[in-house]
């Protein structure tokens, strides 16, 4: 009996839950994992490796990301002293705790580091040509301060770290020309001010001569990423000669076999997309299109994800621009897309949709081509509220942009139902979009004939459209109670009278009805030969 | 005297008429089972009898084919089947003849024809009965209300008990059984009752007929007007049916949530009637569950790049605008002296908004947030309650940054409302404040107010029990939080905030320890626990404090031992449990003690332990577990020094570990072992012998807990490390168990399975590291005496690559397997090159290099060396 549920919901009752025996199990589990890692310690004594130290060894991996089992505890002043000790070994020694100290997951003191003036001496160390070992420790530093708040970042730069972090791209050690890309793309992320400021100190050109064929894997997602900062952020977009300078390479990128490279490209592109029709226009010029949608189809979400960000920006653009995109089957995936397990996909495919059908008839007929309505449709009817968001906005697009047939192919294809249920949503812009929807859907109808009308608005009724648009003439908000209004004067003004159960989806006799196809019902009725097999 | 009037004396008043009577029945049943069955069956059907005597014969008839212990059932439904064939068949066609003939339900028939199948029906043994089952519902000339009626309980009762998979061949029959009589054409309310009660009974079996859209539309459609029903009881049991079936068959809801569920919910949510709207409120946290589950295998899926197997629909958060003004009014419907312990729609209300937090996250926010700010000032207590328990509730869920400024705004008035006039709302408060201290640790730790807090939570701790029980709880997270936020900015810190009122605290919360309501509400654990949680979490410039708290403890402990003798029976569990909080107490205080100040009072300590570890104190499982973690931390606290106690302890340590009834306490003792060989080193090795052949017996024993078993392995390990080469002689038969647990296998598709698989396997691999360098010692060149291991390293390393083909296999598997390799390669040298050339080897390295554990990827990186050098 599911009694024994209900009773042990009581346990999630305020502190019900903590009875004798479950604190008595908690305590049990906390001894034996401190078992277990006494264990673990006598073994690793034994193998003489220090598991919390020595960490540049395992290389590869991200200062930011590093874990820190144990902090170094040793104050500041500690550290100064030893960073101004003339022998460099010393030097080394406190940088590289200053640097650990930093890399901190959790609560990094960089305000500290700040407040006692240690920047410059970072960016002093950067310069030191004859210690690379201390040039890298301060480059890595100077990541960890750069990656903390705007602030953070602006202390570094003014400390005068680019343009000593730039110099650094030039020397022949790629594992300090690796971190100092790695500085320069948390510093280029920071906004367009300082992205500009590291575009002047021509970082460009230096980037570029880095790509050579025999790079490490490592430093090339580095380069990729700090490129993609290089194009990141809006007024203003980045400038148009620093934009033709990178987008070669980006193209190249594209192409690449590792998906975090293609990723990070695929970001840049759909940074650079996201502006003016001008701009949109320079990345159509590169030719890139077609790759961009060829990675539409790539089964990792973090590559299809800006790649469909971009090309929904590029058909945000002029109906020539997304032409350009049609042109070169870009439609072929969205239909997958639709149905991606994930939803943020099925958002940004829907808006993608939404600003095709906002184009002209012909373009129109191309998302019916493509088999995007019944995925769209099915969006509108169980997406997510953000999903069925952008989605009513492609159909309300659709609707107004339609001729009279597509829109009627539009309502056998079942989108009334689901528009209708979206009438009873909070968001007032929804409403009105989805209330254009049908009025133009209506109009269409109108157009066809009497018959066509009367058929639609019948489907409107019975999809429980009409009682709400009836509602939403209360409504607080003039756009949709006109709207509403407006719908019901000319629709439907005879058919008012009628009154519906409030209890939903109970007939006359009382009985709950599901979806019992047609011509099953007689079989459930006679139950003398009803069988369950 | 004849058996009717034995039957009628199991009712009497007169106990010795009563024992003489249970006497005769027990020799009828030993002198000739079947002869009794079968006269018991002939009263029982036969319609002269009377009631009293027909029932006691049905009663008497299935105690002989059931019980509640398993192993006695398992005994007497073999006894019963070890009855002739044509005896037993008589004896099923005169039970199942009477149903419908008795005169009062619940029918004694049912139950004798249900147990009877129990034991049939797993061997196929009774093919008749489900057909005869049927017709007695289909059949016009059999289906009289009261013949309906049983066979609805006997099918209730059969569903219950039998195996799903043996039933799940007779779904088709049961189900169109129940569902006839469930239908709403059918007159009997009685029938109808039994019937939902039978199909909530049945549906974990029936996922074929929900599986076909046309029988579930059909099944659906009977238990939503089963809804319906005017009679309150077949309401609530439908409406319990159709909670099971939500969470049973969630993904094929789509086309009923719209049209009925929906509607049907919220009606019953909304009924004046607790059992309706507690079902109506279930049935939404049933699909919050649901969603929360999908929600926790959609990022699973992405993460590991697959697609979900099911997706939620999100009817939680589609449903949120209607569903909280209800739960929120039904919040406000609770009486002043409600029962703490009585589930009710206002406490099912609050769990339900919780879940919903945890469901949807910050969406609930705008839905509460209004009702919370509209009502915390009101004049009526009950409205001021429900506002605070609406916030408390959804602070779990939501984004930190997003609650994080509202409750820091919300907290100077919580604390105001620590003093409310009424005390259920001050249990409230107490509890929410609680919450936000270990939910949303920044807010309650606010310099503006931490003082003002702090002095309130100290003065609500005299209030009655349940709101000092809540601010008990309030204080352990509080303290906890604290300390993590200085643990963040200084490694083992030397202050914190509570340091100022540390003291007073402590010496606060053991006075509620002595409070003598400190029975009710829980009260007293949860000031322990506090106290507990104080002193795991203090800085340095608390340790005084807990030396003296120490004392105060093991004070407190010698008063209660020698109270023992004077302790009746009827408060000695609550005796047993304060033994075992004062032990945890202890065990808490040891782990924060140094060594110096231990060794003054561990001659103390250990007598009060090992008086509690006493055998003869009966079965309090517990209390010997609590000890037995006290003794581990003296133990390691201790170290070499613990040795002059070990002839004391190790007499009660035998016992425990023979323990087997309570695994706990076998367990424990097994985990004692581990920290006395860490401690002992090659001390221990007198004892070894008897150790290791009482840790032989518990894995040889078939019947002991699972849990138990990697425990062992890895203990062997550390014996090793302990005694080194002193552990030749038991090297064959400690080999022997840990090559036989290095082939164990389990059934993939359960996960609980697999990751006992994991476990199991990484204990043997710590067991092997523990050999293998305990035979090596701790110099860099390896002892002469590892040679003896050399024969099985071939086998250790097959292991090793049978694991890292395994895909199931842990990441910290991985971990313990590199730091193996690595011993093997550093300890064997050369040796080890044939062996260890190997793909699975290869993969294993290789996949802990890309470990995200630093750790692993550490110990890959060393092993990856290891190999090198001896592969050059």
């Amino acid at each position: 009996m599911p009694v024994e549920k209900e009773n042990s919901r009581i346990k999630s009752f305020k502190n019900k839950g903590r009875d004798h025996e479950v604190l008595r199990r908690r305590r049990a589990d906390e001894t034996v994992e401190l078992r277990k890692s006494k264990r673990n310690e006598q073994m690793l004594k034994r193998r003489n490796v220090a598991v919390d130290d020595d960490d540049s060894t395992a290389g590869g991996f991200s200062p930011l990301k590093e874990s820190n089992g144990k902090a170094v505890s040793r104050s500041l002043s500690d550290l100064s002293e030893q960073m101004s000790n003339p022998s460099p070994s010393i030097q080394l020694e406190g940088l590289q705790k200053a640097r650990k100290l930093l890399s901190r997951d959790r609560h990094a003191p960089i305000d500290e580091f700040l407040e006692a003036g240690f920047v410059p001496r970072f960016v002093k160390f950067l310069k030191a040509h004859a210690n690379p070992n201390l040039q890298f420790e301060a480059a890595w530093a100077i990541t960890n301060v750069a990656s903390g708040t705007s602030a953070h970042t602006h202390a570094v730069v003014e400390a005068g770290a680019v343009p000593a972090l730039i110099h650094l791209l030039a020397i022949p050690n790629p594992k300090i020309a690796e971190q100092a890309v790695w500085a320069l793309g948390n510093i280029a992320g920071d906004g367009s001010p300082l992205r500009d400021f590291v575009i002047k100190h021509n970082i460009i050109p230096h980037l570029i001569s880095l790509l050579s064929p025999t790079i490490e894997m490592s430093f090339l997602r580095t380069i990729t990423w700090t490129l993609s900062n290089l194009c990141r952020n809006k007024n203003p977009s980045p400038p148009r000669e620093a934009v033709l300078a990178i987008l070669p390479s980006l193209c190249q990128l594209l192409f690449h076999s590792d998906s975090e490279i293609v990723a990070d490209a695929a970001w840049a592109i759909s940074y650079l997309t996201d502006g003016t029709e001008e701009r949109v226009q320079v990345i159509v010029d590169s030719g890139i299109v077609p790759q961009l949608i060829s990675l539409l189809a790539s089964a990792e979400t973090r590559i299809l994800t800006p790649a469909l960000r971009a090309i929904g920006n590029i058909v945000t653009g002029s109906d020539l621009q997304t032409q350009t995109v049609l042109d070169s089957n870009g439609l072929q995936h969205l239909p997958a897309l639709l149905r991606h397990p994930k939803s943020t996909v099925k958002k940004e495919a829907a808006w993608t949709v939404s600003n095709v059908t906002a184009g002209t008839t012909e373009q129109i007929g191309a998302v019916i081509e493509a088999g995007i309505v019944e995925p769209l449709i099915d969006v509108l009817r169980k997406g997510d509220f953000k999903t069925q968001k952008e989605s009513v906005w492609a159909i309300a697009n659709f609707t107004s942009g339609a001729t009279v047939e597509q829109n009627m192919f539009l309502v056998q294809q079942g989108v009334v139902k689901p528009l209708c249920d979206l009438l009873t949503v909070k968001d007032t812009k929804t409403i009105t979009v989805t209330l254009d929807g049908i009025s133009n859907i209506l109009v269409s109808a109108a157009q066809i004939n009497q018959n066509t009308l009367a058929q639609v608005a019948s489907y409107i009724e019975e999809a429980g459209g009409l009682d709400k648009i009836e509602d939403l003439q209360q409504h607080e908000n003039e756009a949709v109670y006109k709207s509403a209004y407006g719908i019901i004067d000319k629709y439907f003004s005879e058919t008012e009278e009628q009154v519906e159960e409030i209890a939903p989806g109970v007939n006359e006799q009382g009985q709950f009805c599901f979806g019992i196809p047609a011509g099953a019902p007689s079989q459930f009725n006679g139950l003398s030969n009803f069988s369950f097999t | 005297m004849d058996l009717v009037q034995i039957l009628e004396a199991t009712i009497s008043p007169d106990r010795l008429i009563l024992q003489q009577a249970e006497q005769f029945l027990r020799q009828a049943a030993e002198t000739n089972l079947a002869t009794f069955l079968d006269s018991l069956a002939d009263e029982l059907s036969n319609p002269a009898r009377t009631n009293v005597v027909r029932m006691a014969a049905g009663l008497q008839f299935k105690n002989y084919l059931t019980a509640k212990d398993a192993t006695l059932k398992a005994a007497h439904q073999q006894a019963w089947l070890e009855i002739a064939q044509a005896t037993r068949q008589l004896i099923k066609a005169k039970i199942l003849g009477s149903l419908g003939s008795e005169k009062q339900s619940p029918s004694s028939a049912a139950q004798c024809v249900a147990y009877v199948a129990c034991a049939e029906m797993p061997g196929g043994l009774w093919p008749e009965l489900v057909p005869s089952l049927l017709a007695n519902v289909t059949d016009p000339a059999r289906s009289t209300e009261s013949v309906k009626e049983s066979t609805m309980e006997t099918i209730g009762y059969v569903c219950e008990e039998v195996d799903q998979q043996v039933l799940s061949g007779y779904a088709n029959e049961l189900l169109t059984a129940v569902v006839q009589c469930m239908r709403k054409e059918e007159p009997s309310i009685a029938v109808r009752l039994a019937a939902t009660r039978a199909l909530l009974n049945s549906l974990e079996f029936t996922n074929e007929n929900f599986n076909k859209e046309s029988e579930r539309h059909y099944i659906m459609q009977v238990v939503c007007e089963a809804t319906q029903c005017a009679e309150q009881q077949v309401k609530v049991a439908a409406l319990q049916t159709l909670v099971k079936i939500v969470s049973l068959y969630y993904q094929h809801m789509e086309p009923y949530m719209g049209p009925a569920l929906f509607a049907i919910s919220l009606e019953a949510m909304k009924s004046d009637i607790d059992e309706v709207s507690l079902q109506g409120i279930e049935f939404w946290s049933s699909i919050c569950d649901e969603e929360t589950d999908l929600a926790i295998e959609a990022v699973e899926a992405e993460e590991g790049g697959y697609p979900p197997r099911q997706i939620s629909k999100f009817y939680v958060k589609g449903a949120l605008q209607y569903l909280l003004p209800i739960l929120l009014l039904t919040l406000t419907k609770q009486e002043e002296l409600d029962d703490e312990d009585e589930w009710n729609p206002c406490k099912a209300a609050g769990v339900c908004i919780g879940l919903m937090a945890a469901c949807c996250g910050n969406e609930i926010v705008p839905f509460v947030l209004p009702f919370v700010q509209e009502n915390i000032k009101s004049k009526e207590w009950k409205y001021r309650d429900a506002a605070v328990m609406a916030f408390g509730s959804i602070l779990e869920g939501p984004d930190q940054k997003a609650l994080s400024p509202l409750v820091i705004q919300a907290m100077p008035k919580l604390i105001e409302m620590l003093n409310d006039p009424s005390l259920v709302v001050q249990d409230t408060v107490a509890w929410t404040v609680g919450r936000v201290c270990d939910i949303l640790p920044e807010a309650a730790l606010q310099d503006s107010y931490l003082g003002l807090l702090l002095e309130s939570l100290v003065q609500c701790l005299e209030k009655l029990p349940r709101v000092a029980s809540n601010i008990c709880w309030a204080l352990s997270s509080l303290a906890e939080s604290a300390y993590e936020a200085a643990e963040a900015k200084e490694v083992d810190p030397t202050t914190y905030p509570l340091s100022p009122v540390f003291s007073a605290i402590v010496e606060k919360l053991l006075a509620v320890t002595n409070r003598s309501d400190g029975g009710q509400s829980n009260l007293r654990t949860a000031a322990y626990e506090a106290l507990m949680e104080f002193i795991k979490n203090s800085p340095k410039d608390c340790y005084e404090v807990i030396q003296q708290t120490t004392l105060v403890i093991l004070q407190k402990l010698q008063q209660v031992l020698q109270a023992a003798s004077s302790v009746d029976e009827g408060s000695m569990a609550q005796y047993v449990d304060l033994q075992s909080l004062l032990c945890a107490t202890l065990q808490s205080v040891l782990r924060k003690m140094v060594k110096e100040d231990a060794m003054k009072i561990s001659d103390a300590i250990m007598e009060a332990l090992l008086f509690m570890l006493n055998p003869s104190v009966g079965k309090a499982g517990g209390l010997h577990e609590d000890a037995l973690m006290a003794v581990g931390t003296l133990i390691e606290l201790l170290g070499v020094e613990f040795f002059v106690y070990l002839e004391k302890l190790k007499d009660y340590l035998f016992v425990s570990l023979q323990n087997r009834e309570e695994y706990m306490v076998c367990s424990a003792a097994v985990g004692v072992i581990g920290d006395l060989a860490r401690a002992l080193g090659s001390n221990l090795l007198p004892l070894c012998p008897e150790l290791i052949t009482h840790l032989s017996n518990i894995l040889s024993d078939p019947s002991i807990h699972r849990s138990v078993k990697p425990q062992i392995l890895a203990i062997f390990g550390d014996i090793a490390l302990a005694i080194g080469p002193g552990f030749s002689q038991f090297l064959q038969v400690v080999l022997g168990f840990l090559m036989q647990a290095s082939q164990a296998q389990v059934d993939k598709s359960d996960y609980d399975m697999v990751d006992y698989l994991n476990e199991l396997r990484e204990s043997c691999i710590e067991g092997y590291t523990g050999i293998v360098q305990g035979f090596a010692g701790e110099d860099k060149k390896p002892r002469s005496e590892v040679i003896a291991l050399q024969p099985y390293l071939a086998m250790i390393v097959q292991f090793i690559e049978h694991i890292s083909l395994d895909n199931d296999h842990s990441d910290s598997n991985t971990c313990a397997c590199c730091g193996l390799i690595g011993d093997l390669c550093r300890i064997f040298g050369k040796f080890m090159a044939p062996l260890i050339d190997k793909a699975g080897i290869n993969q294993l390295i290789g996949e802990g290099k890309r470990s995200k554990i630093t750790k692993t990827k550490k110990m890959a990186l060393w092993a990856f060396k290891e190999i090198k050098k001896v592969l050059s």
